[in-house]
């Protein structure tokens, strides 16, 4: 009896661990890492070349926001698993260490779905930037990440989507910084919500291809790619202005049809 | 078969029901014999998250009593001239009106006073130090720092002791920590708990922003809080979160923020030196990326805190203002290693009133003047 008891009990597990997959989340199943093409993580400051100038990065997050994957020809809307960088649709990527403290960084994105779902999608898509209501919305309620004070700006004009702080390594005094967000919003003050959509939301709609049956993902950022086409050492760059002015309008076309972000 | 087995079973639960009936009981009974802790209740508004407070000093009504009894007794100066209040002062928003504090035995402290204002919100604290995560931790070196002297306890610890052998301390260290003995464990937690309760959130800011209140602010004060929250001026880079300053956290918040910024106010060598006798962060992490880089102190209620920056060497408001319009001082503007977010703005006269105006709108009246903060009555 107990011999076969023990059999039973084996047999169960082994079909359970079978059906695993059909049935349960994997542990690992839905997690993107995402990581900065050449970017010198062995110092702090992180070090990175661009246009042939060595730059200390002192700042670079972005929030994704509302992910879909496209599977039968429909895109599918999917949950972000719940932690202090991810609500269940919206996410923190940070990047750059704060020298003073560890476990500053979020580097990967975390997503509610089985290996099955990511081997049937044809397609991810998000928004870089965050929705109008969770935008505008006081941060001292609103769970983390969206409490975020490095990335908030104000109620009026909302959230920075992605802040881009660097240094000239050979000539420190001189920095660049890209602070994307919307801006045109209309309210009576720096602290009372629009109550409408700002002029410029400047939210950026990403859509990466995918290669079906491919569930072992990666991101990289190119921030080459991202800045191209502009002159980081005669410009201090663009906070928060009207995307037809200067050098944030070739970012912003940039980060529309340039591939800054790509699968590795 | 299957009877006797369960004899040995019913008898194992029995008797871990006696000894879970017991282990209750002790309980009930220890408990009755010591002093009934009461829980501190913050008086925050709705919109408002709770400061973190550490596990291993749960704040007690019974602790802030005895914090605030010896926050304000000179007893803990080695030569009874000082308490902690004795530089950080209500009136002053828990600051100083001095540049530099001076410890009781007269020795200069380089840096000025800061104000104990929503310091249980803090994620890092002094002018510059990256290794203190508790009030507990920074408590330690105004009682015991030797270089300069402050309180100036080492040393003198067990005179310092006995002068806390009062009835009246007796019965505020038995009600606190069920013992009337003291020592310097239960003083930090005393303390910390007292500095910790120390919140204001009442400013006309407060009231137009978290209260919706649109007459709290005057028009010129609301265009100096746009300002404040603009490109233009950079501000609320370093002086942003629930405290106006980014070493700030609070329940609801789980992300450990930057909060060390060089504003470029010296550059002695061309090479972003600061003055030898405080260079800031650097003499604490060694990294010269570090150096002159201080913690962007809350702005609620600076308009009482000055004299202003690390070493008080910026006498008014209007000052730091144009300080900051000049992306720092004559010297210390090439400095580089300061922020990107100081390179200086151009205000007209109007606009730079109305930024001060701002400023002084982050002043709490009710917090000033809070009996709660002040010296215990006898």
């Amino acid at each position: 009896m107990q011999t076969s008891f023990c059999s039973f009990i084996v047999i169960l597990c082994l079909a359970l661990a079978g059906c695993d997959s059909a049935f349960f989340t994997n542990p690992g199943a839905g997690e993107i890492p995402v990581s900065v093409k050449r970017m010198n993580t062995s110092q702090c400051p992180f070090e990175i070349k661009l246009a042939g100038e060595r730059w200390q990065i002192e700042y670079l997050g972005f929030y994704v926001s509302e992910p879909e994957v496209r599977v039968d020809g429909r895109w599918q809307r999917i949950k972000f698993k719940e932690s202090p960088w991810q609500t269940p649709d919206i996410a923190l990527l940070k990047f750059h260490s704060n020298c003073q403290n560890a476990n500053a960084t979020n580097t990967s994105l975390k997503l509610e779905a089985t290996k099955e779902l990511m081997k049937l999608s044809t397609a991810f898509r998000f928004t870089l930037g965050l929705p109008f209501a969770e935008n505008h919305a006081n941060p001292l309620i609103q769970p983390s990440p969206l409490n975020d004070s490095s990335m908030f700006w104000s109620w009026q004009d909302g959230h920075k989507f992605l802040r881009l702080d660097l240094r000239q390594k050979q000539n420190a005094e001189h920095t660049f910084s890209y602070h994307l967000g919307s801006v045109g919003c209309v309210s009576d003050s720096a602290v009372r919500p629009p109550e409408k959509s700002c002029t410029f939301t400047n939210r950026v709609n990403v859509i990466l291809p995918m290669t079906q049956l491919d569930y072992d993902l990666a991101l990289e950022v190119s921030l080459p790619h991202l800045i191209m086409q502009t002159n980081l050492v005669e410009s201090d760059g663009c906070k928060f202005e009207a995307p037809d002015s200067g050098i944030c309008g070739r970012l912003m076309k940039n980060l529309q049809s340039r591939p800054w972000l790509s699968w590795d | 078969m299957r009877s006797s087995d369960e004899k040995p079973a019913k008898s194992a639960m029995a008797k871990l029901g006696l000894i879970s009936a017991f282990a209750v009981l002790i309980t009930v009974l220890a408990s009755a014999c010591q002093p009934q802790s009461t829980p501190y209740t913050f008086n925050l508004p709705e919109t408002v998250p709770p400061p973190v407070v550490p596990v291993g000093n749960p704040l007690t009504e019974e602790k802030v009593r005895l914090g605030r009894r010896l926050f304000y007794d000179t007893a803990l100066s080695v030569n009874q001239t000082q308490s902690c209040a004795s530089c950080h002062q209500q009136q002053f928003a828990f600051a100083q009106a001095t540049v530099h504090a001076t410890g009781a035995t007269g020795d200069k402290v380089s840096r000025n006073s800061m104000a104990l204002v929503n310091v249980a919100y803090n994620s890092a604290f002094t002018w510059a130090h990256n290794g203190f995560a508790q009030i507990e931790q920074q408590l330690l070196i105004p009682l015991f720092n030797e270089s300069p002297v402050e309180l100036g306890i080492t040393g003198h610890e067990d005179i310092i002791l006995k002068r806390l052998t009062t009835h009246e301390y007796e019965r505020l260290f038995d009600a606190a920590f069920a013992t009337k003995t003291p020592n310097f464990d239960r003083i930090v937690k005393a303390l910390a708990s007292f500095v910790r309760s120390i919140t204001s959130f009442n400013s006309p800011f407060d009231q137009y922003a978290y209260q919706g209140d649109d007459s709290a602010l005057t028009p010129q004060q609301i265009k100096g809080m746009n300002l404040f929250f603009s490109e233009r001026t950079e501000c609320f880079h370093c002086h942003g979160g629930v405290n106006f300053s980014q070493s700030s956290t609070h329940t609801g918040q789980s992300l450990v923020l930057q909060p060390f910024h060089n504003t470029g106010m010296y550059n002695e060598d061309g090479q972003g030196a600061y003055p030898s006798d405080d260079q800031g962060l650097v003499r604490i992490t060694h990294k010269q990326e570090d150096m002159g880089k201080f913690r962007a102190p809350t702005l609620r209620n600076i308009a009482l805190s000055a004299p202003y920056m690390h070493d008080g060497s910026i006498a008014s408001l209007a000052e730091v203002i144009e300080f900051y319009a000049q992306g720092g001082s004559e010297q210390g503007k090439s400095n580089p290693h300061k922020s990107p977010f100081v390179k200086g703005f151009a205000l007209t006269d109007e606009e730079k009133i109305a930024l001060e105006a701002f400023l002084n709108s982050l002043t709490d009246n009710s917090f000033l003047t809070n009996p709660a903060y002040g010296p215990p009555l006898n």
